[in-house]
Parts: C-alpha cells; structure tokens; sequence
C-alpha cells in the first residue's frame, strides 16, 4: 500500500526520515532515483539517514516502476521519495499506485521560479505539475508534514 | 656648608689634584660625617653644581670650573669613567686634522703631505685624493680647509666650495659654466651674468670630487687657470678674469686611466687614501666608538652593544669602507630602537643586515652568551705599547737550544708587566672569560691546563694587542721574512705545541679578531712548551694517513682525545693524489719533526712498498700498517705510550684483526591506503579525497584510489603496490585478498564499524589521532552532502561553525553522539541555517507542547549554536530546534 509520494531534491534525509515515515506510518522506503544507484559515497549517506525499524529500498526508476506494478511492493506501508518532478511524474503516470505527490524540496537554479519557499521549478517542470493537475492528481507543496497543506493548482 | 664644599673642590682642581675630590678626602678636611657629606654631594650633583665621576673611589667635581677651563658645555651629571669626561672635552677641542681618526697613526703621513702642501707659497698646490668609495675623501677635503683657516693660510671669510663632477656626467656643458661662470646670452637660460665657482672659491679651496667625471674639454680649460689663475667666463672670450684657491681634487678610479696626462702633471702630489681594512682594528674600533656615540647623542639614549655585534663589526670586511660602516650602524640603531623598550638601546647581531652577519661563524664562538658591552669597551686602553719591544726580542735571539728558556724569560717579563694593569676590569673580564674557554676547550683534550695567572696574562696581551694593530701591521710586513724564519724554527723544534697553539690560535681569530697576527701564535706556542711532555717525543711519531678531506685528521683527533695525549699527526691527501706526491708528503713532514728514530705509518689504503721505500732517510725504523680506523690507531697509539717494540706491538694487531659482521633487514615500506570501489573509479576518487582530507596532519601515510578489478587480478603480481604496506583497503565490495584488510564504506561512519579500523590503524595512529580521522571522516563525508544541497552559503566555513557547535552541544549535554547522528545533525543544520538565510524557515509544530516540556534541551541548543546564530545572523527559531531534537531523541 502506498502511503506517500514525496518530491525532495536531498531525497532522504533526517527530517524526511523521522518526520514523514512516522507521520506515515510507513515501514519501508522506496527511493527511485538513477544517480544514487551510481554514487556508493550518496547510497551511505541515505543509509545513514534511514530510521531504525524501517526498511530501505533503492532502485533506479525503471527498476522502481517495474516493482511497483508487480505487486511486490504492496505488502509493505510504502513510502516513496523521489528527486525530482520529473521522476515522479513516471512513477505516476507509469503506475497505477499514486492519487498524490508531496512537493518537499527542490534546488533553486538559474532556470527554476520560486513557487512556495523551498520549492523551484523549471517552466517544464511546471508543465508537468500542471498536466498531473489535469490529469486529477493531486499535487501538495508541504515541507514537514505539520505546515498547512497547500495545493500546487492554487500557486502556479 | 655647600658653598664651603664647593670652594675646597675648586681649590683641589685648581691644584690639578682631581682624586682628591672623594668623599673621604672632603669629609677629612671640612670635619663633616661621611654620611652627611655624601648626602650633600649628591644633593649638589642633582642640582647641577657638581658632576660625579663614578670611578673608584666616587670623584666629585665642580662643574662650572671644568667648564671654563675646558670651554665645554657639560650637559650629563655622572659619568662612568674619568676617561669619558676627557675624551668630551678632547672632542670638543679638537681642531681640523685631530677630528680625523688615524690622524696620528694610518692617516698621520698623509695629513703631513696634506698640510705641507696647501702651505706651499703662495697659494699652495693642487692635489688629488685618490681611495676607494666611502673612505673619507670629501671629508679629508673639509679638513683641509679648516685647517687652512686655522693657520691663516686663508681668511676667516673664505669659502670651501665643492663640486662633485658626477653630477654634471651628462651634462658637460653645465659643469664648465657653473664653474667658470658665463656671460648673458653665451647660451639659451643664460639671463645674466654668473660669476661661477671659481670666483667664490676666490682665495678659500675648491673641492672637485669624482673628478673623472669631468670631461677632457673640462680638464684642459682648468690648466690655464690652475698655471696662471685666470680664466675667462663661457661667452666672453675676450675678458680675463682672476681668482686665487687651493684645488683639491678626488676620485675613486686608477687616476692614469681615468685622468688626461696632462692634468696628472699639474698635481704634483697624489695621496693615496688607505681603505677602511688597511688602516688596521684599531682605528676601526675608533670609529666604531665615534660613530656610535654620535647616534647616542642623536637619539639620546645610552647605547650599549652585544659582543658579537662588536665582533662582527671588527671582523667584517666593509667594501663600501666608512660609509658603509656608517650606514651599517645607522641602520642597526634603526633596527633597536624600533625594538627598543627601555632608556637603554642594545644592539644585537638581529639589528645587523643580513650580508654582515654572515661574516662570523656562530658555530665557532665559544662564549654561548654574548654579553652586553658599552661602547667605551670599544676604545683602546693604551697607545703606547711596549708588545713591539717585546716582538723584536723575540725575533733577535738566536735559534738554538737555548732558544726557548730566553725567549719565555722575554714573554714572562712582558707577562708580569701587564698582568697588574687593572684599567678596565669590565673589558678584562669578557677577554679572560672568552680566552679562559678557548684553552679549557683545546688543552684539556692534550691533558693539560695552564695556570691561571698565565691565561689572564695571555687575555691582557690580546686585549693590549687590540689596541696596537696599526703599528703592529707595519712592524710585522718590515720584518715578514725574519718571522718566516723564526716561525719555521718553531714549528720543527715544537712540532705539537706548534699545532696546538695553531688550534688556539684559529679559535682567537674566530672570536676576537681575525686579523690577529702570528706573533700571537708564537707567544702562545712558547707558554705551552713546558706543559707539553717531551720524554719520548723527538724519537718516536706517528703519522695517519688517509684520503679524503678531513678523515685522517678526524680519526688523529680523536685518538689523541682518547689517549688524552698528542700521539698522532694527520696527512690529510686529496682524492686524486699519486704516491709520489704521498711519499714526498710524508718526508717532508719527518724532516720538518726533525730527529726523528721510528715512524709509525697507518695508511688507509694503496701499495704499502711504494710509501716505505720512498722514505728517504736510512737511519728511521718504519712500521707500517693500511686499513686504519679508529680503534687501530687507538691500539697502536697505546703501544707506543707503554713504549712497547714495533714488531710485538703489529704482530699482535695482525693476530688480533677480525671483522665482526652483522645484518638487520630494516628497510620500512610506506603505509598506503586503497581506496577501491567496484562501482568505478569516480568513487574511488572521491573515497580517496574524503579519506586524505581527514588523516591528521602530521600523519604520513599514502592513499591511492585504486581500480577494484586490477586490484582482484594482480593484487599479488602488482609492483607499484609491493613499494607500499596496505593498511587496508576501502571501498564497497570486499575483493578478498587475504593480506589485506577490507574496510567497506558504511563502517567507516558507522560506530560499530569504527571500532574494527581503530584495530587495523593502531599501528600508525594514536588515540587522539584515531579520535580526530574519526571526526574527520564524518565531517568531510558531511561535506561531501552539503555541498550538493547548499545553493548560496559556502559549505567549508558553515560546516566548520556547525561542528564546532555540534561539539559544544555534546559536551553540553555530556553525551557523545554516534557518528551518524553527527552526520545527520551536519547535514541538516547546514541546511537548516541556509534555509533561515533565505527566510525558508518551517514555522509548524510538530508537538505543539515540546516548547514547554523540552525547554532545557531548547536553552542548551540555543548556547551551542550562539556562534553560528551570530557569525550567520539567523535565529533558529523553537519550530526547527524540535526537528533538531528529534535526531538526537534517535541517537
């Protein structure tokens, strides 16, 4: 069971690990991401921030969507974070699991526009969120699960 | 009562009866306590009536008596030594030639030319000053005109006029106008008439320095005038103009390469001004004292110099001559007195330019601390010596066996004279002490110590010597051949004491004065003669010899220290040297000793028959042994001391000679880390970094990231790696090499994994080392994190303050944290604060009571992180110190 789509370029990290998972109550994470999966020094530092009593899983999104629509992953309370709007509109699309995503985090660059404070997007990026709108998804902008829920259809 | 006191002291001067003028002498007299007359006198000197003189005993004089008589203001109310009060008075008198140091000693016979010249009638003749750079030229010229007003050879009114001619090298034209003087119009700036210098020169003296600057149209124009004394002025051809002065001229350069013939001609006399090291250390010292004092009087404080400064200076050999010497102490005093904290200056070598100092060896100085001297230290006790007496003594008395007991009979009359001239017990002291430590340092190693009468005398005779080197330097280039003689007639009849004085005498070079002359030597070498055992001397010696630049000389000294007596000679021979030129060292040497029965020879290596049949003289019993070391010669030098024969005494060496062999492998291959990762090198790399980063500083040991897959194949084949110890290797898959340890990337950070390196790292690492690569590993792998996430903030600076909080925060709490949760409480802290930066913070609680019921964690979180509060200017707000909590609620 899916209990969570979350968007955070740092992908997991302490405060998405203890505030999230427990908010969640989910009991294992899925991390789909393709750099991680190359970069030993990055899949330690996201072992490390991995709360205890909770399991961890990292695949590339591939292997991520193939996982999911086998039903391999539906005996655990799932928990998946992705880097970017991009991966997540995959995952998305490409599976039947999500009815939501959680914007948490993404890096400011020359090319992103401030949407909500710690959340910047791409023109293409924003194209994405707003075709998943169309599409009937919902997309949150939330950086701990404590902050007021605000819709990304009401800020972009 | 003081007027009384004041009347008697002038009475006792008037009388010329000066040490009088002590407190006892007046408390006598006048009836008054010692006490109360002290007081007064004292009282008298503060008030400026009376100076006091603090020799021994105390003199007290009146001050507007010497005034008077002397016509010298006197400004100090003490000083140190009646001397000082002369020579303030003497400066003050002196007139033109005495102002000059060396005037009556290097300088005295060209200050007679000089003055014998510019008398010459009518209007004396022209000269020319010729010396190096700096060495007082200009300044002999100044004299020279002073001294001719002095004596009326010129009017009160007349002038010294000076032109240096390297001015005008450019500009030729100028030069001859200004000197000649020009008419309105004559050329293009010429807007009235100028009378030149020449008409203000008129009946006073002409100083023409760097006179080979002056061109050869210049020079023929100053011939009219210098045979007639007319000129005309440049523009006006037809009006002949007079003017009467002494010409004085002056250069640096050779005057026939750089002079026309004919103006060398017209000056019938050239003096020749000796450069600063020809005039010998005493009158160096002089003008070290005099260009000292004039600093002391500019900058008004006392200045006193360090020992080594005065040596360096004495010993130093100015090019630049007085100018330079001059520069050198303005600069020194420059240097003090920026570093200078109380009335007193000191001058250290450290205030010396750097191309001074060298000029000493350090290492050859035997007093480890230098002293401070005051510069009157500096001025020579006496002129008049009676050292030269003594000298010619010692070179008329014939060169036989009666030799010795004449000549020490000459030295010990000598001694006894200047062993009681108590004038300057500060100076003294420093000279004995020094020369104390050269003999104690050379003689114990002979067995031998001179008494210490002999060494105070010595120390007198050096100190005396100090003060007489100019005449001395004359007296001995008179007589260098009987010297030649006289020395090699000391050094075959003495033979050891003629190297050990020699020893001496080189040490008193490097501490005293290095233009010490032999004669020292010579009278050292005779004081040894009687402390020297004979016995069997002049039959038996034995000679080292080996190549190479000093190993003979090492392996004799040392074996002579060892016997504690001078039992071996050293021939040092150069690398290339042939064996006849070896065999002609050593017969030189044998009829040098002289009388010589049995010549032990211990070579290194070579032909043993080529040397001994060198050997020219029949009448010598010759033993000789190759491969000498050390404890050889050791075991020769002891058969000859017990006298035992030549045959027994090689039989038993060569029944004896073995080689001890032993071999220890040692050779330490250097620690390496590998850093390997299945996943490629680009890990590697980065592993590599992370691990170098965070070794200790101090720490040698290599890291190299290294290719897992060639790691696997050729682990045991590899040759770069068999130049390395593996410690062990890092990295994400375990390549199972059975020599090397393998530490995976999680245990790095991971506690429990830690522990295991600590294990494979306690060889090269202690336990503050270990401490701090643990510390580091986990900020440098934090980095590492940071540095992706961070947009605006740099990451090194902000990650050093966090730590840096983080460890007060543990300490606050008096917990250490897992390495993880350091980790974690890095990375998100950094983002944290990045996040405050950009006004990003989280504003929700989580627990809407942890406010209330965590507020000690909250006051100690705020005091850890004050400094990265206040260096970023943020405020972590309660909202985000809950979510720091809750890493640590996790540890």
């Amino acid at each position: 069971m899916i209990k969570g789509l979350r968007v955070d370029h740092r992908l997991l990290h302490g405060q998405v690990a203890f505030s999230w998972t427990s908010y969640l109550e989910a009991d294992c994470i899925l991390i789909a991401n393709d750099g991680v999966m190359q970069d030993e020094l990055k899949k330690m530092a996201i072992k490390m921030a991995k709360p205890q009593g909770v399991k961890l899983v990292i695949k590339s999104i591939d292997d991520s969507i193939t996982a999911l629509n086998s039903g391999v992953t539906d005996k655990y309370k799932l928990f998946v974070v992705v880097e970017s709007v991009k991966d997540a509109y995959r995952l998305m699309t490409e599976t039947k699991q999500f009815h939501n995503v959680v914007l948490g985090g993404t890096k400011a660059t020359e090319n992103t526009k401030s949407i909500s404070k710690a959340v910047n997007l791409t023109s293409k990026e924003i194209d994405l969120v707003k075709d998943l709108i169309a599409k009937d998804y919902e997309v949150e902008i939330r950086m701990v699960p404590t902050e007021k829920k605000v819709l990304a259809k009401d800020v972009i | 009562m003081e007027e009384k006191i004041k009347q008697y002291i002038i009475n006792l001067m008037e009388k010329e009866d000066f040490e009088s003028c002590n407190v006892q002498n007046i408390s006598q007299e006048l009836h008054i306590s010692k006490n109360q007359i002290t007081l007064l006198l004292n009282k008298m000197c503060n008030q400026h009536i009376l100076i006091k003189i603090k020799s021994k005993p105390f003199l007290f004089l009146e001050k507007e008596y010497l005034e008077r008589t002397y016509h010298t203001e006197i400004k100090e109310n003490e000083f140190d030594r009646y001397e000082e009060l002369m020579i303030l008075f003497n400066h003050n008198n002196q007139k033109d030639f005495e102002k000059l140091i060396g005037h009556d000693e290097s300088m005295n016979q060209i200050v007679e030319k000089v003055k014998a010249i510019v008398s010459y009638p009518p209007h004396g003749l022209p000269t020319l000053l010729y010396g190096p750079t700096g060495t007082g030229k200009s300044f002999m010229a100044k004299l020279t005109y002073e001294y001719c007003k002095n004596t009326d050879l010129i009017s009160k009114d007349a002038k010294f006029v000076q032109v240096n001619c390297s001015e005008y090298a450019n500009n030729p034209e100028l030069l001859t106008a200004n000197l000649f003087g020009y008419k309105k119009g004559a050329f293009t700036g010429a807007d009235k008439d100028n009378l030149g210098l020449l008409h203000y020169a008129n009946g006073g003296v002409l100083f023409l320095d760097e006179v080979h600057c002056l061109k050869a149209e210049c020079q023929e124009k100053l011939f009219l005038y210098m045979d007639q004394g007319i000129y005309h002025l440049v523009g006006d051809n037809d009006k002949w103009y007079q003017s009467k002065c002494r010409i004085i001229f002056a250069t640096t350069e050779e005057p026939e390469k750089v002079l026309l013939k004919t103006l060398i001609r017209r000056i019938p006399v050239i003096l020749k001004i000796p450069s600063l090291s020809q005039r010998g250390s005493n009158e160096k010292l002089e003008l070290i004292y005099s260009l000292y004092k004039k600093e002391e009087k500019r900058i008004n404080k006392k200045i006193k110099i360090s020992s080594n400064v005065y040596q360096i200076l004495l010993n130093h050999d100015f090019v630049g001559n007085i100018g330079e010497l001059s520069n050198t102490i303005q600069a020194s005093c420059v240097s003090a007195l920026f570093n200078s904290k109380n009335d007193d200056l000191e001058i250290h070598t450290y205030d010396l330019p750097d191309n001074v100092v060298s000029s000493i060896d350090i290492n050859r100085l035997v007093m480890k601390k230098h002293q401070m001297m005051n510069l009157d230290m500096l001025l020579p006790t006496s002129k008049q010596s009676i050292i030269l007496e003594v000298y010619n003594e010692l070179l008329s008395i014939k060169k036989n066996h009666n030799y010795y007991a004449e000549a020490k009979k000459k030295i010990d009359d000598y001694f006894s004279k200047i062993i009681f001239n108590k004038s300057d017990v500060a100076r003294t002291k420093y000279f004995l002490e020094t020369v104390n430590r050269i003999f104690e340092i050379v003689t114990s190693r002979y067995g031998f110590h001179l008494s210490h009468n002999e060494l105070v005398a010595i120390a007198n005779y050096i100190l005396e010597y100090n003060s007489n080197t100019y005449h001395i330097i004359n007296w001995i280039n008179k007589n260098k051949e009987d010297i030649d003689e006289l020395e090699s007639f000391l050094q075959s009849k003495y033979h050891q004491e003629y190297i050990i004085s020699k020893e001496i005498f080189e040490y008193l070079k490097d501490n005293f004065n290095n233009s010490i002359d032999k004669f020292v030597q010579f009278i050292i070498l005779l004081c040894l003669v009687k402390y020297v055992n004979h016995e069997n001397n002049d039959m038996t010696i034995a000679i080292i010899l080996a190549h190479g630049y000093s190993t003979a000389s090492s392996i004799a000294d040392a074996v002579n220290r060892l016997l504690d007596k001078y039992i071996f000679d050293a021939l040092d021979m150069p690398l290339d040297v042939d064996s006849n030129q070896i065999t002609k060292k050593v017969n030189d040497f044998i009829s040098h000793v002289g009388n010589v029965k049995k010549v032990y020879l211990l070579v290194d290596m070579g032909s043993l028959e080529e040397i001994y049949q060198g050997i020219e003289n029949n009448n010598i019993d010759i033993a000789l042994i190759n491969n000498v070391n050390t404890k050889l010669a050791l075991t020769v030098g002891q058969g000859i001391i017990q006298n035992q024969p030549m045959k027994e005494l090689f039989d038993n060496i060569q029944k004896q000679d073995h080689y001890n062999v032993h071999i220890e492998m040692n050779y330490q291959k250097e620690p390496v880390i590998l850093c390997s990762c299945a996943s490629g090198m680009g890990t590697a790399h980065k592993l590599k970094n992370i691990v170098l980063d965070s070794l200790p500083e101090d720490i040698k040991m290599n890291v190299i990231a290294y290719d897992y897959h060639t790691l696997i194949k050729q682990h045991t084949s590899d040759d770069f790696l068999s130049d390395y110890k593996v410690v062990c290797v890092i990295g994400t898959l375990n390549p199972n090499i059975d020599d090397y340890h393998f530490i995976a990337i999680e245990d790095l950070i991971l506690n429990e994994g830690f522990n295991k390196i600590k294990n494979y790292f306690e060889d090269y690492l202690n336990e503050n080392q270990m401490l701090l690569f643990e510390k580091n590993i986990v900020k440098n792998f934090s980095l590492s994190n940071v540095i992706n996430s961070l947009t605006i903030l740099n990451p090194n600076k902000l990650l050093e303050h966090v730590s840096l909080g983080i460890d007060v925060l543990q300490q606050l709490m008096n917990k250490k944290f897992k390495n993880q949760t350091c980790f974690g409480l890095y990375v998100h802290i950094c983002c944290l604060v990045e996040r405050l930066v950009t006004k990003q913070p989280i504003t929700a609680f989580a627990d809407e009571n942890f406010a209330s019921e965590h507020a000690q964690f909250i006051t100690l979180l705020k005091q850890a992180m004050e400094n990265v509060e206040n260096y970023y200017n943020v405020e972590i707000p309660v909202e985000e110190i809950e979510y720091i909590f809750e890493y640590i609620k996790n540890d």
